[in-house]
Parts: C-alpha cells; structure tokens; sequence
C-alpha cells in the first residue's frame, strides 16, 4: 500500500472505533497505540484493515472485552445483576417473537418515510406555536412569516432528518439522537392534534338561549389585515365618529359578512355569542359580536349573558366624513352614543360598557 | 477444541510470558505470540489484555520515540507481573496434567 493510501485507511478505521466506543471510560487510554499499530498493520500486508483486523466494531468490543470493561464500572450488586440478567432475558424471549421480528422490518422499511415526515411535523408544530396558532400554517409552515421561508426552512430539516436517520445505526450516539428528534416529532403532532380540536370545538357556541351557531366553513375567505394579523372583531362608528352597535354586514353579492378567524393573534380562543334575531336565530354578521376572550381551555363552556362583551373598542382617530350634516348634535370620538341603534330584535340597545 | 476459547483463559500467562524474555509493544506483541504459534490471537485482546494487566499492577510501561510516527508504548514486567507468570505456570501445569489424563482415560486407542 502506497503511504496516503494507507493512512486514509488507517485514519477512517481508527474513527470507526473511537465511534465504536464512545462512552465507554478510558477512551482514549484505549486507543493510545492503536493508530501505530494499524500504521504497521498496514505496512505489512497489501489487503484492507477490516480483513486482518475485522470490522472496526468487533475490534472495538473485542478491545473492550479483553481490558476488562465490558461489565459495569460501579460496584457489583447481586440484586442488580440478577434484575438485569431476568431483562435481558425477557429482552430475548420478545425479540425472537415472530410478530416483534415482523414489525422490526416493517419498521425499518418505513422508516426512511418517517425521517421526511417527522421533520414536517416538527416545523409545523414550531410555526404553529411561534408564528400563527391557525389552520393557515397548513399546509405549508410559516416561519418568520412567510411561507416561502417554511419551505426551505422544511426542506433543510428533512434533509438533516434523512441523514440522522440513515447513520443512526452507526452509533449509539447517532441511535439516540435520532431517537430524541422522534420524540420531539411526536410531541409536535400532539400539539397540532390539539389545535385541530380546539378549532373543531371553537366552532359550536352556547349562549342564554343554548343555540349554536352555524359553524363557520373551513374554506371561508377571511378578513386579515396586512401581515396576516386575524381580525376577530369589528367596530362601526359612525360619519360623527359614533360607535354603533347591532350593524349588520352584507358583500356586494348580498352575502352575510361573517368573521371566521376564532383565535386571537396571541392564539387564544374566541367565542363569539351572537345576538339572534326575533325568531331566535343567531346573526352572524351583526357587528360588533359579543365575545368572551378567555387564554382557552378547551371545551370550556361559558353561560351567562356577562361573559360576553363587546370587548373594549379600539382607539381609533376616525374621520368625520364630509357632508356629515351638524344636526346629528352628537360629539365626535366620544365613546357614549346619545343614540341607541336598534338590533334586529327589535330592542334598542345602549352599547355595553366599555372597560 | 476450539482454541478461540482455550485462548482467553490463557491469554494473560502467554502475554507475560512473552514478556519476560523481552519488553515489548502491541503490535510486536502480537506478532511473537504468532510466531509463538498462537496464529488465532486477535490484535485487540492482545493490547485489551496488556491494559488490563497494566491496570492491575503486573506491568510497567515507558515510551519510547519514534522517528516515523506516534511514539511506541512498552510494556515489561514488574516483580508482581513475574511473581503472577511463575503462579500462572504453575497452575496450567498442573492443569493440563489432570486434562490430560482424564483425556487419555476416555481415548479409545
């Protein structure tokens, strides 16, 4: 062997084992002499290391064998032996089971599909609790707010997933980790199957009357501002800058303008409980809704007309629009209206407090 | 037999043994328990076995350098590491006569 050849070789056969024993005390006590001795190992025959030597594993535990590490390094307990001697036993009984030995290997065939898909999942599971707790991260995450940015930023973790998975036999370094980014994966779904249910509970609300809304469909445009910021609410005023109450909402096809965004942006639940109208059903589109903004438990059900509000109104420096006639006699961006609208009950009603 | 498992059990007296007719490193080791006969000893419980005698006391060590690479690491023996060859002698004498024996009982000639 030409010498660059043999040191490649030497060089990658002694990573092999120093891999081979990571963990194992005294390390490099251990492999001390060993890049000497494969240099003459090398220097001796024409034919591989692992031919001569065997595979860097099996010298690695033959190493550890004869040095008398194997065993554990504390003191012996009987007890403890005789509990780990009973596992290993067990360990065995299961491991030759025929169907543990069927789901090893259709483990490991689908394996390489889950080093894509937990890296899916892990992005999105961060999107959705950094970036927007909505639906709209699918299905491709947001991150620093943009989808274009979540791909790469997907692809780049897949791609780092792959690779984790494809050495994780390697070492028991590379096992572990991989098994953590499992983990961590599994975690993620866990908090997206929680967002899927606290959006399907979110849909149906209970109010005085204990009628529930029309849920609101999936695929509903709905109202965001610039940046993607959820619009939970809105608050009419009028041309003297007045706040109005019970304004119903229609598009130009005639069409109930309704508000579909049910978490507000810190990603709390909304619960809207909407006004109905005198054959008691509920008005969607009628503005500003009662809502109660409670960080959510799921599945909590809130009773009582004083659990929803209005909310507090917005600061808002609005216009008085020209052709306004001064007969109105009201204040502009006063927050108490001299006049009551009427709501579709047919009560007039003052606007709740403001907090 | 199987001489793979004969050889663990008298791994450690053939190392000091080696040893006591010259210091020695790994590799060289190795190779004059080969030359020795011993073609089925692995490179890895050679040195395993010179650590772990080292550990226990039986053997001291220097360094001696190399020109053309990492320097060599010696082993020789000590007066326990003699004292243990001289038991160890003793005992697989001993031992290989009952074996022996009791094999030459069971022979069927």
């Amino acid at each position: 062997m030409t010498t660059t050849l043999a040191k490649t070789e030497v060089d990658r056969y002694m990573t092999a084992v120093r891999e081979a024993l990571s963990g194992v005390a005294d390390r490099e006590d251990l492999l001390e002499d060993l890049e000497q001795h494969l240099l003459e190992v090398a220097a001796e025959s024409e034919g591989p290391l692992h031919e001569r030597l065997g595979p860097p594993a099996d010298y690695a535990a033959e190493l550890v064998a004869s040095a008398g590490l194997g065993a554990s390094t504390g003191p012996r307990v009987p007890v403890v032996d005789a509990v780990t001697r009973r596992l290993r036993a067990h360990a065995d009984t299961v491991g030759s089971h025929p169907l543990w030995v069927q789901g090893s290997r259709i483990a490991r065939e689908v394996a390489p599909g889950w080093w894509l898909a937990r890296a899916y999942v892990i992005v999105l599971a961060w999107s959705l609790g950094n970036e927007s707790w909505t639906l709209y991260a699918f299905p491709v995450p947001r991150v620093l707010g943009r989808r274009s940015i979540g791909l790469v930023v997907t692809v780049g973790v897949a791609a780092l997933s792959w690779r984790l998975g494809r050495r994780a036999a390697a070492s028991r370094r590379t096992a572990l980790l991989s098994l953590a980014v499992t983990l961590l994966a599994l975690l993620g779904a866990l908090q997206i199957g929680d967002l899927v249910r606290m959006r399907v509970a979110a849909g149906a609300v209970m109010d005085e009357g204990s009628v529930e809304a029309e849920e609101s469909a999936w695929d509903a445009s709905t109202l965001m501002t610039g940046g993607g910021r959820p619009i939970t609410n809105i608050y009419p005023y009028d041309a003297h800058g007045q706040p109005l109450d019970g304004v119903l909402l229609y598009d130009q096809d005639g069409r109930p303008i309704e508000i579909v965004m049910e978490y507000s942006e810190e990603g709390a639940p909304v619960v809207t409980s909407y006004q109905l109208d005198i054959r008691g059903r509920p008005v969607t589109n009628a503005f500003p809704q009662r809502q109660a903004l409670r960080a959510g438990s799921e599945g909590e059900w809130f009773t009582g007309e004083d659990a929803f509000d209005v909310g507090e109104a917005p600061v808002i420096d609005s216009p008085v629009l020209d052709g306004a006639t001064a007969s109105e006699g009201a204040q502009p961006q006063s927050t108490e209206s001299s006049e009551a609208p009427t709501t579709p009950s047919g009560e007039t009603r003052r606007p709740s407090e403001r907090r | 037999m199987d001489t793979t498992q004969l050889l663990k059990g008298v791994l450690d007296a053939a190392v000091l043994a080696v040893l006591r007719s010259d210091d020695g490193y790994g590799y060289d080791v190795v190779r004059r328990l080969r030359e020795a006969g011993l073609e089925e000893v692995g490179d890895a419980s050679v040195y395993g076995t010179l650590r772990r005698l080292f550990q226990a006391g039986h053997l001291t060590s220097y360094v001696v350098p190399s020109d053309e690479g990492p320097n060599r690491k010696y082993y020789a023996l000590n007066a326990s590491g003699r004292d243990l060859l001289e038991r160890s002698t003793k005992s697989w004498a001993s031992f290989s006569d009952v074996l022996g024996t009791l094999l030459d009982t069971e022979d069927v000639a």
